[in-house]
């Protein structure tokens, strides 16, 4: 569950556009081509650096925080910025803008290991790949994405493929590509059953990853779960009114472990934030309502700290511009515990387990359903999450079931 | 189950509002405000078999018994009985009552075994009691006369209606006015509250029950279901936005609601409709969404719940359009209760696809005994019953073919 903490408030006649932090600090896009060093313990601005590209709308670290890239879906250029000393190198040598239509997120996704970063552009199965450390930038055709590149992630890695990505385009396909754009899979959006004749330009406006699990949202206003493997939907729920970006699209954070927040990228006074977990069965959702008249707007970006923090960028005239909550969530922290499946007491036995996550009346998972031996089992749950454990024996005629709490 | 496109009627009208379902003679009448008709169009043959001349500005119609219906306008103070069969009509100006249909989409609702249609004004907390045995009508108030507006109004069964308000308030009313129960939608948690003009607060616009859940459609909010029994809210919709998200949903037919998120009025061009289950895992869409090829504003949505066929209006679209809802596996009724007759909490695993396919059915709290009357059958079924919380909570299981 989200719990606010606290705004922060642009300058005069200025917004921010795009942060991104390293645990300590918030590096914060301005709109008047600067970047707003913020701690995140204090909220307080210790840093600003200028004249960085204007109309900014993403900023990634890299370098251990040491640098970070900055895009723009207005100018054709990229910023690597030593944040240390303040230095900013403008590359406009085959650079291309990021995708501009709306307040969409995701528009570059580096991976760190790599040091690549790949960006969406304005031109139909353009990719622009940017080589951090020699600052090279690159435009790769992925002809799969069948129009303009809207949105990017990085994979989750599964170990044999730590180098991908995954674009969403305005055509409703969703392509997984390598560094210089090899395809190794491409899904596209349903388009049945209609009234006679296919839905077209049905964009994919956000994606968040998490093996065997793809959360996709769409301009025409729906959510779906896609087991990845299999390209097939499991989940399919509608979540805003059918239209076309840049009204409609729903921002999503970066995710980990299976757990990212939403925003709405339409001015929307009271729309929540809705915290989503889409690992397991079907996912669960948990709103946090901004309902203090401050924040009828769209909200641009969301970022996620394995720290417990979330923070929100919002597309606002006044302020805040940037909203900041605690989260109960601490993604990809694990807590072991053991388990016995035993019955009668006493008695360890082999069988089968599920694993319910259990996030309220309603808002119930199967998390996991694995085979246990009949010596003690370790099983993986989440922080800040209670559980329900059902244990069947092999022959399914004896059960045990206890609440783990959170 | 799945929606199925049968096909579309050009109603030769640019503004269609209201409309029903005729299950008897399976056709459905809608108001075609640019000519002043309120047509019929079998949904059988796929034509129109009926037309009555009811005036201009007439927003909202519903059958009232079975050979008439009623119909009333945005801006003339009558209401108009039509014999569905000979299109006779009958007017009457008292009270003298104006619809007030923005954002407003279920404005009449009927209880057919007597005759009695409620109708809100839409502008205060009164509804106009329309009475299809004596053509006379009387106005009603709802827990005063002030306060948030209603926006809605759907028959629950056995001489109760259900309403919604522009605050956030569900009452079960019969057709007098009195109130057997209520509920209130709120944002929680939340940084502010809701207070102000009705703008800032939360609009019920649409509702649906079947089976003790309720289903209830916002403006600026999420959509939820309730386990009636209890209050409990059983689940909330992922996120919505602003302005013109209104849901509308249809009637209920065999756990299902049809669901139409109304477009941006931008530049879309397919609004798609969804059937929602409440048995289906958390009430996701029961089946890939139908994508309508046309943008603009639903009006009105229903089922004819014996055969199924669904349809759907467009403010400003000429076209009724019909489809198939179908059901892939039977159902039958199953009752439940707790050890000691207290309120539990119920799960329902649906165990059927084998390990690493379990999906999660139902889970809900309720009062015992429960009885759900849309469960598929033939599903390998683990039943989980929670009573109490905490140290002290009570857990049974059991497992059956259902």
């Amino acid at each position: 569950m989200l719990n606010y903490l606290t705004d922060i408030a642009a300058s005069a006649s200025v917004t921010y556009r795009a942060v991104d932090s390293d645990f300590t600090y918030i590096y914060a896009a301005v709109s008047n081509s600067t970047i707003d060093v913020i701690e995140l313990k204090t909220t307080k601005k210790v840093k600003t650096i200028s004249g960085i590209l204007s109309g900014p709308n993403t900023i990634t670290l890299f370098g251990n925080g040491a640098s970070a890239v900055i895009t723009s879906s207005t100018t054709a250029a990229v910023n690597f910025v030593d944040l240390v000393n303040s230095r900013v190198v403008n590359v406009t040598s085959g650079a291309l803008a990021t995708y501009s239509n709306g307040f969409t997120s995701q528009h570059m996704a580096v991976n760190q290991t790599a040091g690549i970063g790949l960006s969406t552009t304005n031109s139909s199965n353009t990719i622009l790949k940017s080589t951090l450390n020699t600052r090279v930038l690159t435009s790769l055709t992925a002809s799969s994405l069948n129009g303009t590149p809207t949105c990017i992630i990085t994979k989750q890695s599964t170990g044999a493929d730590p180098t991908r990505w995954i674009v969403g385009s305005a055509t409703g396909r969703i392509v997984e590509i390598d560094q210089n754009a090899g395809i190794y899979k491409t899904i596209s959006l349903p388009t049945t059953p209609n009234s006679g004749s296919a839905p077209a330009n049905e964009a994919i406006i956000g994606i968040a990853h998490y093996p065997p699990n793809l959360l996709v949202t769409t301009s025409h206003g729906m959510m779906h779960v896609y087991d990845y493997d299999s390209a097939s939907i499991t989940y399919t729920t509608p979540i805003r009114q059918s239209g076309s970006i840049p009204y409609n699209g729903i921002v999503l954070s970066n995710c980990s472990s299976g757990y990212c927040i939403a925003g709405t990228c339409m001015s929307a006074s009271n729309s929540p934030l809705q915290e989503i977990d889409f690992t397991g069965s079907n996912p669960t959702f948990t709103p946090f309502y901004n309902s203090d008249g401050n924040t009828n707007s769209s909200v641009r970006q969301v970022l996620v700290l394995p720290t417990g923090y979330a923070i929100a960028v919002f597309e606002t005239f006044s302020f805040p511009s940037i909203r900041i909550y605690k989260t109960s969530r601490v993604p990809a922290q694990f807590n072991i515990e053991p388990f016995e499946l035993h019955q009668p007491e006493g008695f360890r036995i082999s069988g089968r387990l599920l694993l319910i996550r259990d996030e309220g009346i309603g808002q119930t998972s199967i998390e996991s359903d694995t085979s246990v031996s009949n010596i003690e089992n370790p099983i993986v749950v989440k922080n800040g999450v209670k559980y329900i454990a059902l244990a069947l024996a092999d022959t399914e005629t004896k059960w045990d079931i206890r609440e783990l709490l959170e | 189950m799945s929606l199925t496109w049968i096909n579309t009627i050009d109603t030769t009208s640019t503004t269609l509002m209201g409309a029903y379902t005729d299950e008897g003679n399976n056709r459905v009448g809608l108001i075609d405000q640019t000519n002043g008709y309120l047509r019929q169009f079998s949904l059988s043959s796929l034509t129109q078999v009926a037309s009555s001349s009811i005036g201009s500005n007439q927003v909202a119609c519903t059958l009232i018994n079975a050979a008439s219906a009623v119909v009333g306008g945005n801006s003339t103070s009558n209401f108009k009985f039509v014999e569905v069969l000979t299109g006779y009509t009958t007017t009457f100006t008292s009270p003298a009552t104006i619809i007030n249909n923005a954002e407003r989409y279920q404005m009449m609702a009927a209880d057919l075994a007597n005759s009695i249609c409620l109708c809100i004004s839409g502008n205060n907390r009164s509804l106009t009691r329309i009475n299809g045995n004596t053509f006379s009508a009387a106005t009603i108030t709802i827990d005063g006369n002030s306060g948030d507006p209603v926006m809605c109004v759907i028959f629950k069964g056995s001489g109760r209606f259900l309403i919604g308000t522009g605050g956030g308030h569900i009452y079960e009313i019969d057709s007098t006015g009195q109130i057997f129960k209520q509920f209130v939608i709120d944002r929680n948690p939340a940084i502010g509250t809701q207070s102000g003009s009705v703008a800032a607060k939360i609009l019920i616009t649409s509702l649906a029950y079947q089976d003790d859940f309720l289903i209830v459609g916002t403006n600026n909010d999420p959509l939820v279901v309730i386990d009636y029994t209890t209050g409990t809210v059983i689940h909330n919709s992922p996120i919505v936005g602003s302005g013109l998200t209104a849901n509308l949903f249809s009637n209920t037919a065999s756990g299902s609601v049809l669901l139409c998120r109304q477009d941006d009025g931008a530049t879309s061009t397919f609004c798609p409709v969804y059937e929602m289950s409440i048995y289906n895992y958390g009430f996701k869409s029961a089946s890939p969404p139908l994508y309508i090829n046309s943008p603009g504003h639903y009006t009105s949505v229903g089922i004819n719940t014996v055969t199924g066929v669904g349809w759907a209006v467009q403010e400003t679209i000429d076209e009724l359009r019909v489809f198939q809802l179908t059901t892939a596996s039977s159902v039958a009724p199953r009752t439940f209760s707790s050890p000691d007759g207290s309120d539990f909490r119920l799960i329902l695993l649906d165990m059927t696809d084998g390990q690493g396919h379990v999906k999660r059915l139902l889970d809900t709290y309720t009062t015992s005994p429960r009885t759900l009357n849309w469960l598929p059958t033939g599903r390998d079924i683990i039943e989980i019953i929670k009573v109490g919380d905490g140290a002290n909570a009570v857990w049974d299981a059991s497992r059956y073919t259902s």
